[in-house]
């Protein structure tokens, strides 16, 4: 199983560890409701090595990526990240990624399971032009440090005044006396930083927050608790509310798109924009203990309508929350359905998304 | 990891305590631990009959949903009602309040193909550990 330069910690810590896409990861260091506490009310810090890392770079680099990935590079403000998906000729998606765009490198980051096709997509595109796409996931660390009092923790720790870093922005600084690659961004609905580093330097970098956030009440925070606030911010997740049998238009992510942009899956994307969707990405959610599983089949009036792509207990909400497909005309917030877990049926309803949002 | 010397185990992780002709269940320490977080339990109704490791109740989770075994063949003649609106109870005291149900025994043969306090602990020892996800 691939490891991460945090595996060790991880493991001295305590962790309960899980094999995630050939990662050995940590599910649990304390247990999923105090992580997900600690992110929303203070800060959590998560190892994301796991995740893929692709470097475009040559002189026609925004030219291959505008035309493998459906959010227009040459449109990103230059230190800015966006986000925006691979699709197949058939318009559906092969997976969600961040574009970022500097002076001189395009930088993708990419889903853990991905690694590979997704670097061979861009390879693809590079279609003899002058550019170089290089797999660089198993050359750096990536750290997140998520939460309210994020800034607050980071500020003492690096050379960068973080006031002047914008959402979605991100720049050149140094952590901890380490260079790294620091960028506003996250997934899990709160303000928070993205820290991009080499191998050597990830576990000082890791040590120093976890160290700088412990007075401030800063927890380490697993993949379990990972997927109950990406949940709660309603944010996609590839190989559950995305995959290769949806388009984004169904998946409710058009944000991610430029459709003025010339990018693979264009064509089929216009096709299903005139003809329109007939399923759409729904979040509901219930007041009933019982949790909607992913696979769980959606119910309307005793008949199958859909799926359940995610659902969780949340423990910020207090509620029973989930995502999945259902046709567009019982899409609406507010429509009745029900989630059948083995036999049980669940009430739920259809809610607008995201079921958390932070307040600004 | 917790494992009273008095009762009697399975190896998917459910306990008894035998009185008499009855035998009161639940989930064990380690398995309250692996599951974190509970939300929910389902217990079985009063008169349901158990079969030996089928599923008779479920507990549920953040994030997932695990069905409990009946430890022991049987009759239910009670259940823990008040579980249902306090899982901490199961959390912090799974071997006392957090029982589950009180099962008539049907066959108190089936007693002998219980694991002992020493064999379960031996078998804690060597199981490696399963996560969510």
């Amino acid at each position: 199983m691939k490891t991460t330069p945090l595996t060790d910690w991880h493991i001295r810590s305590g962790a309960r560890m899980i094999d995630f896409f050939g990662f050995h990861m940590p599910v649990i260091y304390t247990s999923i409701s105090a992580e997900v506490e600690a992110t929303r009310r203070r800060c959590g810090l998560f190892d994301l090595t796991h995740m893929g890392r692709l470097e475009i770079s040559g002189e026609d680099r925004e030219a291959v990526a505008r035309d493998a990935c459906t959010k227009d590079v040459t449109k990103v403000p230059l230190g800015a990240a966006r986000y925006g998906l691979l699709l197949t000729e058939q318009g559906t998606v092969k997976d969600d990624v961040l574009v970022y765009r500097e002076a001189d490198l395009v930088h993708v980051v990419i889903n853990c399971s991905n690694r590979d096709p997704d670097h061979r997509h861009f390879l693809d595109h590079v279609r003899g032009r002058r550019a170089t796409v290089r797999n660089v996931s198993d050359e750096q660390t990536m750290i997140a440090l998520q939460g309210p009092l994020a800034g607050t923790i980071l500020a003492p720790h690096t050379d960068t005044d973080l006031a002047g870093l914008g959402y979605y922005r991100f720049c050149h600084a140094r952590v901890a006396g380490a260079p790294v690659l620091l960028s506003r961004t996250g997934y899990t609905g709160e303000d928070g930083f993205e820290i991009f580093s080499t191998v050597a330097d990830g576990p000082r970098l890791f040590e120093t927050l976890l160290a700088a956030g412990k007075p401030h009440g800063l927890l380490p925070v697993g993949l379990g608790a990972r997927d109950v606030l990406r949940l709660e911010a309603a944010m996609p997740l590839y190989g559950q509310e995305l995959t290769t049998d949806l388009n984004p238009l169904e998946a409710d992510v058009a944000f991610g798109v430029s459709m003025k942009s010339d990018f693979t899956g264009k064509a089929a994307l216009v096709a299903v924009e005139k003809a329109g969707v007939a399923r759409r990405r729904i979040g509901f959610e219930s007041v009933s203990k019982r949790v909607p599983r992913t696979g769980m089949d959606i119910l309307s009036g005793g008949a199958k309508v859909g799926h359940v792509t995610s659902g969780t207990a949340s423990p910020t909400l207090g509620r029973s929350i989930g995502m999945g497909y259902v046709p567009v005309g019982l899409a609406a917030p507010g429509t009745e359905l029900s989630v059948d877990a083995k036999g049980t049926a669940i009430p739920v309803k259809v809610v607008e998304m995201p079921f958390y949002k932070r307040e600004r | 990891m917790s494992v009273p010397k008095d009762l009697k185990y399975t190896k998917t992780h459910e306990w008894i305590r035998v009185e008499g002709t009855t035998a009161v269940s639940g989930i064990t320490d380690h398995a309250v631990k692996m599951l974190s977080d509970l939300v929910y339990v389902d217990l079985p109704e009063l008169g349901d009959l158990t079969e030996k490791g089928h599923p008779y109740a479920t507990v549920e989770s953040v994030k997932a949903a695990e069905e409990i075994n009946a430890p022991i063949s049987g009759e239910i003649e009670a259940v823990n009602e008040e579980l249902i609106d306090s899982l901490e109870t199961l959390s912090k005291d799974p071997y006392g309040a957090g029982w589950l149900s009180r099962i008539k025994i049907s066959y108190p043969d089936e007693l002998g193909t219980l694991l002992g306090p020493e064999e379960y602990e031996k078998l804690l020892a060597s199981a490696p550990e399963h996560g969510g996800h």
